[in-house]
């Protein structure tokens, strides 16, 4: 038998406790046990971005984050983002802004540039290009992205809010 | 626009292959080949077997027999088997070789290494000239390394050479890469015994096809197979094929009394179905006003191991393609295909139609260079004007806007403006080229008799309530938006508001038969068969409102789900009065009229001429056109190409839904840009992968994109359909490889750096940078 370790992790506001294998990446742990399927693995070599979410206020790659690191911290997940009837500033504006196709990036997108509008509420186009350099898509062709998340800055700035 | 397929994904609840959850479920692990090559002496999975949380591996040799390998190939491709794991020899590395069944996928993957596999290593045939000139063989019974030997003329070409002013000769090659969506592929099956009914949830875009292939495999009755399709983390060709892990998982999850998923790796993903790479060595015959007189083309297409079901149709189409856009009767072309110890090729976005229009694109401007002409000035006297147009390779163009096209895109880009300032900033050390492309988009390929046919299948069904549901055959959760597109057309065409109005695909126990979405097929056939369905539907509903209200059903309106009568402006009734008379009050509706309120069309198109160049074997009805303008600045110190403006004018026929075209369009344009630009699948001599990671297969990401893209729309309808609409997916690919090489060669013009190959990666150029030497086209 594997050596299990027992962990604690507060996700999308409830804390959430396993015994699990020490090995066990945090994306596994968010998909596997927790049935967080919105958080994506679209490759093994943390190039892609899909698995991003947020540890303790900061965006990580799930796929090179074990969960015994993720003990004891705070994870944001694309499920966590927006209450049942009210979507989060940025998933309004991919919306409007066709900032997805597929949709398989998206989450990993999102949370990227909740990163971003957390540190920088008034992004440039290069700011945000750069933002979201490590968050891979195949269909849009990026631009409708950067346009969302240039929009979303723009209301929340109007709005008032905060990105979290 | 808000696409309503949208919402589910933006909460993070789209439901991808990998989040269906099934009790009991067993992963499957893949052991793959090292070697490129090589015979298999042994495979032991005891070893493995014994791990913990293993429960079994399975290898090729005990499968034989228990499934019927499909076989594929045609009077012009030779067959080859697609076997589930190879048995006694391996023939690319990757190759599926055994498979572990474990509780779960870190369990799996520990064993791996624990099969026990014995290997003679074979001599690799890594490129088209091994293929050729070394004395192994990969299909020994085949007596050579040749699947496909094919040749086709047309017109006077010997005339043509012999009547020209100059006769350029220039090889050039399309590289290997591949389509890598963001979701890799995967399959999960579960077979339940006691009723004999097999479930497979599969990330493939061809559900309908998938499941006759999965019968013949296995022979189970197909009305006993459902193959399901969620949301599928896009394709771009790469998740159309039957490959061998698509029939591996079923076949293996009929042993099993629990469900068996598979989930591909990114590292698997590079290593299995690949695009593209071929290798033109063409003369083109030419009058001295830049008159195009004829062309031989002989093009060698790098098939990988496998001759399967579409790879060779990259160089069936590409056969039929070369001609472009432009006037050109006389033309030769033969088409070598050669197995090499790779991953099969299979289609990806552009498919046999990125590969020639590059040729095309880079004859234009190496004519135009060598008689001093304009390139736009040469594309201008050889584009084809009237259509319908009959190339010589037997493909219709049906309609389209090939001069305004190129006419726009030089006015939007400031063609003239830009050629005068090319001067002064070379003058300045400022490197800057504009290439041009004019692209033909072929939508809506069909097979000779395959599965790939010329029809799709729509039903539209009023429910008692009143709201609607459409039922397509197409398979639309992949990125371009069908939901959204379906319910907006059939609740306009039919007269009802597009919010009540469902659509459901991918789900062969409940959608009508049909093709699913790939080759930009659904504008063509699938929403030709929702036009009709949904105007017989609304003809029977008025019908039976004639009947309720005794107005005649002529004088009678519906729209936005409420019927009225042009001359009772008393009268109004909804569509869910309908409803309710038709499913409530049955035995009151007029004579010849049964209850259900539904109609199913299969649209089917006639007069499919199959196109002799391509032996016979592929047919396209549809073929949108797309002009392309791209501005570089490239530096000589580095070789790096930035992209500084891009101009695309675009021509899917009839525009059902702006925004949708426009976001297929900038997506195939990206793509397009990185496999001109960086992407490319790097063997090494003994056949292996350089490049198998996202470490080093290098897609685009946000900063390689410039914002300063435009796209512009004009509109031919199709004759050839009752929509007028052509597929809108893969013009951007089709022609941004071309306009690229084309504007990194002007930018070089000073260097005399001729392109001649793909893709344009720093390394390569900084090379030619440094060891250039001017190279004009060979003239014989």
């Amino acid at each position: 038998m594997k050596t299990r370790v027992k962990i604690r992790v507060k996700v999308n506001g409830e804390t959430t406790e396993a015994r699990i294998e020490s090995r066990l990446l945090l994306v596994d742990y968010l998909r596997e046990e927790l049935g967080l399927t919105g958080t994506h693995v679209g490759c093994d070599t943390s190039n892609c971005g899909a698995c991003t979410v947020i540890m303790d206020g900061r965006a990580v790659k799930s796929c090179t984050v074990l969960a015994v690191q993720a003990d004891r911290r705070e994870i944001t997940t694309i499920e966590g983002l927006a209450r049942r009837d009210e979507l989060h500033v940025l998933q309004k504006a991919f919306w409007e802004h066709q900032g997805l196709q597929c949709g398989f990036c998206t989450p990993g997108m999102i949370m990227a540039a909740v990163d971003l509008l957390g540190k920088n509420g008034m992004p440039t186009d290069s700011d945000v290009r750069s933002a979201i350099a490590g968050n891979l898509c195949r269909c849009t062709g990026y631009n409708t992205i950067v346009e969302s998340v240039l929009a979303a800055a723009v209301a929340m700035r109007e709005g008032g809010r905060t990105v979290k | 626009m808000k696409a309503r397929e949208d919402l589910p994904l933006l909460y993070g609840k789209g439901k991808f292959l990998d989040d269906v959850r099934l009790p009991r479920t067993m992963y499957a692990t893949i052991v793959r080949s090292p070697y490129a090559h090589a015979r298999v002496l042994r495979v032991d999975g005891a070893p493995a077997k014994r791990q913990e949380g293993v429960v079994d591996v399975i290898d090729g040799r005990s499968l034989e027999g228990s499934y019927q390998p499909l076989s594929f190939g045609s009077k012009v491709v030779k067959a080859s088997r697609l076997r589930c794991l190879a048995v006694d020899k391996v023939r690319y590395a990757g190759e599926p070789l055994a498979v572990v069944l474990a509780r779960d996928k870190y369990a799996g993957e520990d064993a791996v290494g624990y099969v026990e596999i014995d290997y003679e290593p074979l001599p690799p045939i890594v490129t088209w000239e091994d293929a050729l000139e070394a004395p192994a063989l990969i299909h020994e019974e085949w007596g050579n390394n040749l699947a496909i030997d094919h040749e086709f003329e047309a017109g006077d070409v010997a005339g043509a050479f012999a009547t020209a002013d100059h006769v350029l000769e220039e090889t050039f090659k399309m590289h290997r890469h591949a389509g890598t969506p963001m979701e890799t592929r995967g399959v999960l099956a579960h077979y339940e015994w006691t009723s004999g009914r097999l479930t497979v949830w599969s990330t493939s875009n061809l559900p309908h096809m998938y499941r006759t292939s999965l019968s013949e495999t296995l022979g189970i009755d197909e009305s006993r197979i459902r193959v399901i399709a969620g949301n599928i983390g896009g394709a771009f060709g790469t998740k159309t094929v039957p490959t061998a892990e698509d029939m591996l998982i079923p076949v293996i999850a009929v042993r099993y009394d629990q469900p068996i998923k598979w989930v591909e790796t990114r590292s698997e993903n590079l290593k299995s179905l690949h695009g593209k790479e071929q290798v033109h060595q063409i003369r083109v015959a030419v009058r001295n006003d830049g008159t195009i007189l004829g062309i031989r083309d002989k093009i060698i297409l790098d098939l990988g191991a496998y001759a399967n079901r579409t790879g060779p149709v990259e160089g069936l189409n590409a056969a039929c393609f070369v001609p472009g856009c432009y006037k050109i009767q006389n033309y030769a072309v033969k088409l070598i295909g050669v197995v090499t110890n790779k991953p099969p090729l299979g289609p990806y976005r552009g498919f046999g139609k990125s590969a020639p229009t590059f040729v095309i694109e880079r004859v234009m401007d190496r004519v135009a260079k060598k008689l001093g002409l304009d390139v736009a000035e040469v594309r201008f006297k050889n584009l084809v004007t009237e259509f319908p147009y009959r190339n010589p390779a037997g493909a219709v163009y049906d309609s389209g806007s090939y001069k305004r096209g190129l006419e726009l895109a030089l006015e939007r880009i400031g063609y003239q403006d830009f050629r005068k300032d090319q001067g002064d900033k070379r003058a300045a050390g400022e490197y800057v080229g504009i290439g041009l492309s004019c692209s033909l988009d072929g939508s809506g390929h069909v097979v000779k008799d395959a599965l790939i046919s010329a029809f799709d299948g729509v039903t539209v069904r009023v429910t008692r309530r009143g709201s609607v549901n459409v039922l397509t055959g197409s398979c639309g959760l992949i990125g371009t938006r069908h939901e959204t597109a379906f319910s907006e057309f059939v609740g306009n065409t039919l007269g009802v508001r597009p919010e009540t109005v469902d659509v459901v695909e991918g789900d062969t126990l409940v959608c009508p038969i049909g093709q699913g979405s790939f080759s930009d097929r659904t504008a063509v056939y699938t929403m030709s068969a929702a036009k009709i369905a949904a105007e017989k539907l609304r003809a029977r509903i008025l019908r039976i409102a004639s009947a309720m209200t005794e107005v005649a059903a002529e004088d009678l309106e519906l729209r936005g789900g409420v019927i009225s009568a042009r001359n009772s402006p008393g009268l109004s009734m909804k569509i869910s009065d309908v409803a309710e008379a038709v499913y409530k009050r049955t035995y009151s509706l007029p004579e010849g009229l049964d209850a259900g309120l539904e109609e199913t069309h299969y649209f089917s198109l006639r007069d499919v001429e199959f196109f002799p160049a391509a032996g016979g074997t592929g047919y396209y009805p549809c073929f949108g056109n797309s002009c392309h303008v791209a501005v570089v600045k490239v530096d000589p110190e580095t070789g790096k190409v930035r992209i500084l403006r891009y101009v695309m004018v675009h021509d899917a026929g009839r525009i059902l839904n702006e925004k949708i075209v426009e976001g297929q369009a900038l997506g195939g344009l990206v793509a397009g840009f990185g496999g001109a630009l960086m992407e490319e699948l790097v063997y090494d001599t003994s056949g292996q992968l350089e490049s198998g990671t996202f470490m080093d297969y290098l897609i685009p990401n946000a900063p390689v994109v410039p914002r300063e893209i435009e796209i512009y729309h004009l509109e031919s309808p199709s004759p050839m359909t009752p929509v007028g609409a052509k597929g809108a997916g893969e013009a951007g690919a089709n022609g941004s490889y071309a306009a690229l090489a084309n504007a990194v060669e002007d930018a070089l013009e000073p260097f005399g750096v001729s392109i001649r190959d793909l893709p344009l990666k720093p390394e390569y150029l900084w090379r030619a940078i440094k060891s250039s030497v001017p190279s004009p086209s060979k003239e014989t």
